[in-house]
């Protein structure tokens, strides 16, 4: 039943064994120790295990890791670049975006993407994007607040 | 004034950066080498015996390590008041399952899916037996008996008096009566319960990576329901994914994957699912509460009383304890000089209950800061002075002998008024939009008896400072709290400081507990003794060097100096080096501790003043109100909390802005409802109603009311849980300002907004509405 | 998830063959944002799972002057929120796709998918949780929902389908005899099942080009801003006479009130032909809350539903005009 698959996470190429009902996010998790990408209710409801397949956000815990093959995947560990924090994660740090953490790596997927189609938000918009990752934390307004910043500092740096 | 380097200043998170780039480890991160899955068996059925249970196609399923069921455990009974001989919740059901949801049985499996399917092939043979859902019902004399020693399925009673209401509503010129109905409510935390519990056979040690909110005080607990002796257990626990009071209990993930370890001597791990946590795991019990109040014709409160209903659920876990707390809140916030609390605990065949977010205060205070709002226009008064006339003041004791050292109420009702435009704007607000306020206050400091918070410090060579403290980091912000309070008081950056990610219990000073929002002075205080304990070692070496006294010392900006010469001083690390060189003890620490002022709270009474500090919030909201739909949109709130002193505004307004959404939701969406067979529907984020961020206010405005709390550090007090409280009374309060309707059972839905408005139209055929 | 055969078929005819050769015991799959939740559900365990996401030309949105729109079942519901040919021509249908779920549904979920997903019937979804019976949707013979029942009576939930019904749209089904048409009305015959046999595929949807003066509006109410399925959905699409600006055609679909996306007949006989004013508008959303034929459940009882449906009509009838 198990099959070898390559997946492309975060630029680096990994081989693995998996069973075709085995999800990308329990592959992520489980299998490459990508253990950023969060699992929170494994049915599509929360936008935890959000991650990005060709730069467009996807519910990885509704993703058969067989048939991300070919894709680039990114993961939260791939959006820093080494020691320097992406705009939207110095954000959150400074905005006080992140509580008990665990929507975060959801929400910085979703942002980036999301800042990525629309470099020059509202704060609507960022309300509708992020609409679908759930947090129960931080009642969602220092989140708006950080992506709005971030949106303005990635602005200025172009 | 006093001018602090780093406390009241607006700090990041100390362990934001491995947030954001996914390297945080959580104990859902955990994985060990060898590690098995475990998966609980639970009860379809809400009342029945269990007839037999076959495990042996279970066992034989390949990848399955072990399949346990009530007779491979000691059996024993257990719950949170065993000294008071209530003892009624057992590992795995033995004879009986009393909800649906109960274990019955575990599963440890190579993987998940196999468990899974382990699960499907024990067959249990079950006799139904007639359930009761409701308190109200369950108390009848014809309701089935749920705990064969409880009569009437009330567990316990709590009767508080003070004073004579009876003779107080006599001799009030009016009185009121109002009940209200509030469901369980679900913490929700974006992580599930989860537990890692690896017995090595060998030494027979067991070690737990926790998610529990009491690992020290909980041990010995666990070590009984387990049955190991409590020195062979050692508690680790990492950082967890949201709380809210939901993991304040050693149970179901702890106590099951300790005993699936000691069966297959590997490592289990029994992670719940979103499933599981919304349709079993104990929260917010279901509460019904019958309110009376009497006052003058002036507005003075004479008489007030409740009759508090807690449905306990099947297993009584934290009913007690939570109704026990609520029974200080009459007149915790208002001067009343009569007041009577009925508390009665009843049996259901429901889920039990736990703790969320300052337990049932919430549920309470949605009802009785909706009775009052009524009460205030029965006489004519605008209620924000009826609040102001009655509000206790520093230095009151309520009836039930809560002390109020500071309490800022009447500040914070000020502060909402004048900064919504409150007088202004009521009663002159476009049609169908309405102004509400609403009230709150809880523990900011919780303390049980024996209560005490201990802290290390140690400072290294390179003039490093680490802490070791039991306190939880949940994402409320204990870890930067203290990280703050020692290098305040060290005169040093918050870099140069760092705190144990992990609790360790084999290294990491004793801590009782974090619940109760008791961190902040509990661990505060005892950061900064810990860190003032090093501090003088410093200053004893310095001082000398410069033949000054150690009280002449001061530690600022990096540097250890003498106060009145400040360049008679050396940089910290020097300090430290010259601590060394002087053939003193190392390594070089401080140690602290903080015990707070403690008084039981009496088990029958509730009686005692059971926090070291009270917390205290006001909010105005302003809502709008379609009816056409019914929908609720929440515009403008405006939250002033009595913080004691804001160490943190980041960190509070973060707190104060996930409370208010909650409150929201409690108000408008959220609650635990069962069918006829007592199954719960709404196991899924958007069957709940789970808020995203389309529901958020449009506009959130904080004030924060420093009053300076005498046993706080630096004066402040733990207000993570009073910011929810005012949110769901000020929106029930603004709904019937907005279009006149009063719901008294929460969630306040849509469709119950169109119900009552239609009552209103047809029962008076004038145009406008009228309270139901 | 119990595990299976995974295929990725290259052509259409390939994917055929396969359904073919399992019979019934396979399942095709493409944004897999539906299916994997029933799955994990224990719903239901497929032997074989075949992603048809790799075959080529089923993802287009290409229109013609006169034939109007062909739009590929496996075109995702993004591409769709943001096509700009649609949002010209056919905004209703962006309109729908974009309130469906989250961006991170609609990346990947699929129209054909969407058409096609499977009953969310509050029950039948919690079957294997609750360790009951399978119902009627389950191939049992029992409801759970709706006592007595003979046949499944769970409420329609396909996001898309309001829109395109308005839209006279008609569904290209691609099978091991070739290709045949159905009209979108004769699709759906009950939650999660529609007309296609167990070895056909949902290849494109054909929409004819609307008439000039057409103005549609989708309008849905859930519980929560986002993610939810419509309690209610409607969707209203107008064309309007030039001269006099009367109603020459008014098509009104509602969605979650019924057991399939239906047309409320009645209600657009209110307006056919009249002028489009305020008294005549509330007699047809009037009209249509009383076609409707919804379930009450934990989002609201059956009159709520209804509630719904006239408020709605009402607001996207006027929306309508407007854009016509």
């Amino acid at each position: 039943m198990k099959q070898e698959i390559r997946l492309q996470v975060n630029g680096d190429f990994y081989d693995v064994f998996v069973k075709p009902s085995e999800t990308l996010l329990d592959v992520l998790r489980d299998k490459l120790g990508l253990m950023g990408t969060k699992k929170s209710c494994d049915v599509g409801d929360c936008g935890a295990c959000t991650v990005l397949l060709d730069g467009e956000p996807v519910t990885s815990c509704l993703t058969l890791a067989v048939s991300a093959r070919g894709k680039a995947i990114t993961t939260i560990e791939g959006v820093a670049e080494g020691q320097n924090l992406h705009p939207i994660q110095k954000a959150f740090v400074e905005h006080g975006a992140i509580q008990c953490g665990y929507c975060t790596p959801g929400m910085i997927m979703t942002a980036k993407a999301f800042l990525e189609e629309n470099p020059d938000p509202t704060e609507e918009g960022i309300k509708e994007a992020i609409s679908g990752n759930l947090c129960r934390c931080t009642g969602y307004v220092k989140i708006i607040e950080a992506i709005k910043a971030a949106a303005q500092i990635i602005q200025e740096e172009r | 004034m006093i001018e602090y380097s780093i406390i009241g200043k607006h700090v990041p998170r100390v362990e934001a950066k491995p947030m954001v780039t996914g390297r945080l480890k959580y104990v859902n991160d955990i994985t060990l080498p060898g590690m098995l899955y475990g998966k609980i068996l639970r009860s379809p059925y809400a009342h029945a015996k269990i007839l037999s249970i076959d495990t042996s196609k279970a066992e034989r399923l390949p990848g399955v390590k072990a399949v346990i069921t009530a007779k491979d455990t000691p059996m024993v009974k257990f719950a949170l008041h065993a000294q008071y001989g209530i003892e009624d919740e057992v590992s795995l059901a033995i004879d009986k399952v009393l909800y649906v949801g109960d274990r019955v049985a575990a599963v440890a499996a190579i993987d998940e899916d196999t468990a899974e399917e382990a699960l499907d092939l024990i067959k249990v043979e079950y006799e139904e037996l007639p359930a009761v859902f409701d308190p109200e019902e369950a108390m009848k004399p014809d309701a089935p008996r749920i705990h064969d020693d409880v009569e009437g399925n009330i567990r316990h009673r709590i009767l508080h008096t003070f004073g004579d209401v009876e003779k107080g509503f006599e001799e009030s010129d009016y009185v009121r009566e109002d009940r209200f109905k509030t469901p369980m409510v679900i913490s929700c935390s974006l992580g599930t319960r989860c537990c890692v519990a690896d017995f090595v056979r060998d030494t027979g040690e067991l070690t737990i990576y926790s998610d529990s909110q009491v690992p020290y005080q909980g041990k010995p607990y666990l070590a009984y329901i387990i049955g190991m002796p409590v020195e062979k257990i050692r508690s680790i626990r990492p950082y967890l994914p949201g709380c809210f009071g939901s993991r304040i209990s050693s149970d179901d993930v702890n106590i099951i994957s300790a005993l699936l370890s000691m069966k297959t001597g590997k490592p289990v791990k029994i992670e719940h699912s979103r499933d599981e946590f919304l349709r079993v795991i104990p929260s917010r019990h279901a509460l019904i509460a019958e309110f009376k109040t009497g006052v003058k014709k002036d507005g003075t409160l004479v008489a007030t009383q409740c009759r508090h209903i807690t449905d306990n659920g099947a297993y009584t876990v934290f009913g007690i304890m939570n109704t026990l707390q609520n029974s200080d809140l009459l007149d915790l916030i208002l001067r009343v000089p009569n007041v009577k609390f009925e508390g009665l605990v009843v049996y259901t065949n429901t889920r039990p209950g736990l703790g969320m977010r300052a337990l049932m205060n919430n549920s309470f205070c949605s009802g009785f800061y909706s009775h009052l709002d009524m009460l205030a226009r029965d006489v004519g008064m605008d209620v924000a002075d009826f609040y102001l006339k009655n509000a206790h003041q520093k230095g009151d004791v309520t009836t039930s002998r809560c002390k109020l050292d500071s309490c800022g109420i009447s500040e914070c009702i000020q502060e909402v008024i004048k900064a919504s435009d409150w007088k202004n704007k009521r009663g002159k607000l476009p049609k169908n939009r309405g102004l509400g306020l609403g009230l709150g206050a809880h523990t900011a400091g919780f303390q049980w008896g024996g209560e005490t918070s201990t802290v290390v410090v140690i400072a290294d060579y390179l003039g490093k400072v680490g802490i070791l403290s039991g306190r939880g980091e949940y994402g409320q912000g204990s870890s930067t709290m203290i990280c703050m309070c020692v290098a305040e008081e060290l005169g040093l950056k918050l870099e140069d400081v760092s705190i144990n990610e992990v609790v360790d219990d084999s290294i990491v000073p004793y801590e009782s507990s974090n619940y109760g929002s008791r961190g902040t002075v509990g661990q505060g205080r005892a950061a900064i003794a810990a860190a003032q304990d090093l501090r003088r070692q410093l200053f004893e070496v310095v001082a000398e060097k410069f033949g000054a006294e150690v009280e002449d010392m001061e530690a600022k900006e990096g540097r250890i100096f003498v106060k009145q010469s400040p360049d008679k001083g050396m940089p910290f690390q020097e300090a430290v080096k010259a601590y060394q060189d002087a053939g003193k003890l190392l390594p070089l620490i401080g140690r602290g501790r903080y015990d707070p002022p403690s008084e039981e709270m009496d088990f029958y009474t509730g009686e005692g003043n059971v926090s070291v500090a009270w917390g205290f919030g006001a909010q105005v909201i302003e809502v709008e109100v379609d009816t056409d739909t019914g929908e609720v949109k929440v515009l403008n709130v405006v939250t002033a909390n009595d913080c004691g002193k804001a160490l943190n505004p980041l960190q509070l307004e973060g707190s104060s802005e996930g409370g208010i959404l909650m409150g929201l939701g409690s108000a408008l969406f959220e609650g635990v409802f069962h069918n006829e067979r007592g199954e719960v529907i709404g196991t899924t984020f958007p069957t709940y109603g789970m808020p995203t961020s389309k529901e958020i206010p449009t506009n959130i405005k904080h004030i924060w009311v420093e009053t300076m709390d005498p046993y706080g550090p630096y004066g402040a007090k733990g207000i993570t849980e009073v910011v929810e409280l005012p949110t769901a009374n000020a929106i029930a309060n603004a709904i019937y300002d907005a279009v006149g309707v009063r719901i008294r059972e929460f969630p306040i839905t849509p469709e119950k907004i169109l119900d009552a408005l239609k009552k209103a139209r047809i029962r008076d055929k004038r145009e406008y509405y009228e309270t139901i | 998830m119990k595990t299976f055969e995974y295929f990725e078929p290259a052509t259409v005819s390939e994917a055929i063959s396969l359904l073919s050769k399992y019979k019934g015991r396979a399942k095709v799959i493409a944004g897999s944002t539906d299916l994997l939740v029933t799955m994990k559900r224990k719903i239901v365990s497929p032997e074989c799972l075949i992603n048809i996401k790799k075959i080529p030309h089923l993802t287009c949105v290409d229109y013609d002057e006169r034939e109007g729109f062909t739009i590929g079942a496996l075109t995702t519901l993004h591409a769709l929120e943001t096509s700009l040919p649609i949002k010209e021509k056919i905004n209703v249908l962006a309109q729908a796709a974009h309130q469906v779920a989250a961006r991170r549904i609609r990346s990947v979920a699929t129209i054909g998918g969407n058409l096609c997903q499977d009953s969310k019937c509050l029950y039948y979804t919690r079957i294997h949780s609750w360790g009951r019976a399978p119902c009627h949707r389950g191939g049992g013979d029992i409801c759970y929902a709706v006592k007595g029942a003979k046949s499944c009576q769970a409420m329609a939930t396909a996001e898309t389908a309001p829109a395109l019904l308005c839209l006279n749209a008609r569904a290209k089904i691609a099978g091991p005899t070739g290709e045949r048409h159905v009209a979108l009305e004769d699709f759906f015959i009950s939650a999660g099942v529609t007309a296609l046999q167990d070895d056909e595929i949902l290849s494109a949807i054909e929409i004819p080009n609307p008439p000039a003066h057409t103005g549609g509006v989708y309008l849905k109410h859930s519980l929560r801003g986002s993610i939810d399925f419509a309690i209610a959905g409607v969707a209203v699409v107008l064309t309007l006479e030039p001269r006099n600006g009367a109603c020459n055609d008014a098509r009104i679909s509602l969605l979650g009130v019924a057991r399939i996306p239906m047309r409320a007949r009645r209600a657009e006989g209110v307006l056919k032909g009249k002028t489009v004013v305020d008294n005549v508008i509330d007699q047809a959303a009037l009209a249509a809350s009383e076609e409707a034929r919804p379930l009450g459940d934990i989002f609201g009882s059956a009159a709520y539903r209804r509630k719904l449906v006239n408020v709605l009509v009402k607001m996207a009838t006027k929306e309508a005009l407007e854009g016509a």
